[in-house]
C-alpha cells in the first residue's frame, strides 16, 4: 500500500503518518488528480505487479469513522483486497471505465498549482485569483474547492465543506470512480 | 511590447525560476533553459529528452527572435499550459496521452511525488509488488 496526501507540503501530513508503517508520499503537483483524474479522497486504485490497474478509482474507507455519513462499511472492501492478493479474485465493479477530465477541469489544476506557487511566494493577490478560477473551473473536484480552504482560511470541515457537498450532490455526486453502493 | 529579464517562474514537473522576455501573453526563454523549465530541448530534429524527439510541424510557431516561446513549446508536447504575464508565471500539466494511458490502457502512469523527508520518489519505485494506491488529504 502506498498512501499519498493531496496537499500542499509535506508538514501539514507528516502529523497524520505517525506511527505509518506504509510508504507516505505527499502530491503537491495534483499529479494523482492530473494523471489517474482523483477528484476527491479517499480514492484507492489496485495496482498489480506489472502495473495494471486491475480496478479503477473507488471511494474506499479506511476505518468506518464515517459510515454514518457514507453508509459505506470498510471491511465489504477489505474483504475484496484479500481475495485479490489470495487468488486474483477480482469485484464485478473492476471493469468501471473513469471519466476523462473536461477541458475546464484539466485548466482548473493549472489555476490551482499556479494559486498554491503563489501563495508559498508571498503573493496572496495572485493566489487568491487563481484559487478563485480553479473553484469556479471545476466547483466539483474537491482537490480543488474543498484543498483550497485551508489555503484561503477556510475551515474544510465547516459549513463550507457541507456546502460544497450539497453542490456537489445537486450535479448528481460527479465522483470520478466507483462509489460503493450503502450496506 | 517586449519586455526583457523578468524572473519567470514555470511550474511543470518542479516549480523553476527562468529569466524570459515577455511578448505581450508570450514567454520568450533562452532554448538552453528550456530542458531545466519543461524537460525537452529544442534541436534540428525537433523536442528531444535523451534519445527521443518529437518532430515539429510548425517549428515557427516556437520560434521568436528573442528564444522559444515556453509556452508553444508545452502546447507543442501536448501540454496543457496557462500563463499569467502579469504574475510572470506559467503552470504546464500533464498531457492527455499520460492520462489515457491510466484512464483508457489502464496501466498506472508513473509520477514524481515527495516522500515525508522531502525527497523525491517515483511510484514505480513499488513496481513488481500488487499494491493499493491510496489517495488522502488533510481537508
Amino acid at each position: 500500500m502506498i498512501a499519498v496526501a493531496i496537499d500542499e507540503n509535506v508538514d501539514v501530513v507528516a502529523p497524520l503518518a505517525d506511527g505509518i508503517t506504509y510508504p507516505v508520499l505527499v502530491d503537491t503537483e495534483h499529479r494523482l488528480p492530473e494523471l489517474y483524474a482523483v477528484n476527491n479522497v479517499p480514492t484507492v486504485v489496485w495496482i498489480d505487479e506489472d502495473d495494471r490497474i486491475v480496478r479503477p478509482n473507488a471511494n474506499e474507507f479506511g476505518s468506518d469513522m464515517f459510515t454514518e455519513f457514507t453508509g459505506i462499511h470498510c471491511e465489504d472492501h477489505m474483504e475484496q483486497v484479500r481475495a485479490w492478493v489470495r487468488d486474483g479474485t477480482v469485484p464485478d465493479d473492476a471493469g468501471y471505465e473513469v471519466a476523462d477530465l473536461a477541458d475546464d477541469e484539466i485548466t482548473a489544476h493549472l489555476h490551482f498549482r499556479l494559486a498554491v506557487h503563489a501563495r508559498r511566494a508571498g503573493r496572496a493577490d495572485v493566489a487568491e485569483r487563481h484559487f478563485a478560477e480553479a473553484k469556479a473551473l471545476a466547483p466539483h473536484d474537491f482537490t480543488i474547492v474543498r484543498a483550497s480552504m485551508p489555503l484561503t482560511g477556510v475551515d474544510p470541515f465547516g459549513p463550507a465543506f457541507f456546502e460544497l457537498y450539497g453542490v456537489f450532490e445537486a450535479a448528481g455526486s460527479p465522483y470520478r470512480g466507483i462509489r460503493r453502493p450503502r450496506s | 511590447m517586449t519586455e526583457t529579464g523578468h524572473t519567470t517562474t514555470v511550474i511543470a514537473e518542479d516549480a523553476t525560476k527562468v529569466d524570459a522576455t515577455w511578448d505581450g501573453e508570450r514567454p520568450i526563454v533562452d532554448p538552453g533553459l528550456l530542458t531545466a523549465a519543461v524537460g525537452w530541448d529544442l534541436k534540428p530534429e525537433g523536442l528531444c529528452r535523451d534519445e527521443a524527439c518529437i518532430p515539429l510541424s510548425d517549428r515557427s510557431a516556437l520560434e521568436h527572435p528573442d528564444g522559444v516561446d515556453l509556452a508553444a513549446v508545452a502546447e507543442a508536447l501536448g501540454r496543457p499550459v496557462l500563463v499569467d504575464s502579469d504574475a510572470r508565471m506559467v503552470a504546464v500539466g500533464a498531457p492527455a496521452s499520460d492520462r489515457q494511458r491510466a484512464l483508457v490502457n489502464r496501466l498506472a502512469p508513473d509520477a514524481t511525488l515527495l516522500d515525508l523527508e522531502g525527497t523525491q520518489r517515483r511510484l514505480s519505485e513499488w513496481s513488481g509488488t500488487r499494491r493499493l494506491l491510496v489517495a488522502f488529504s488533510s481537508w
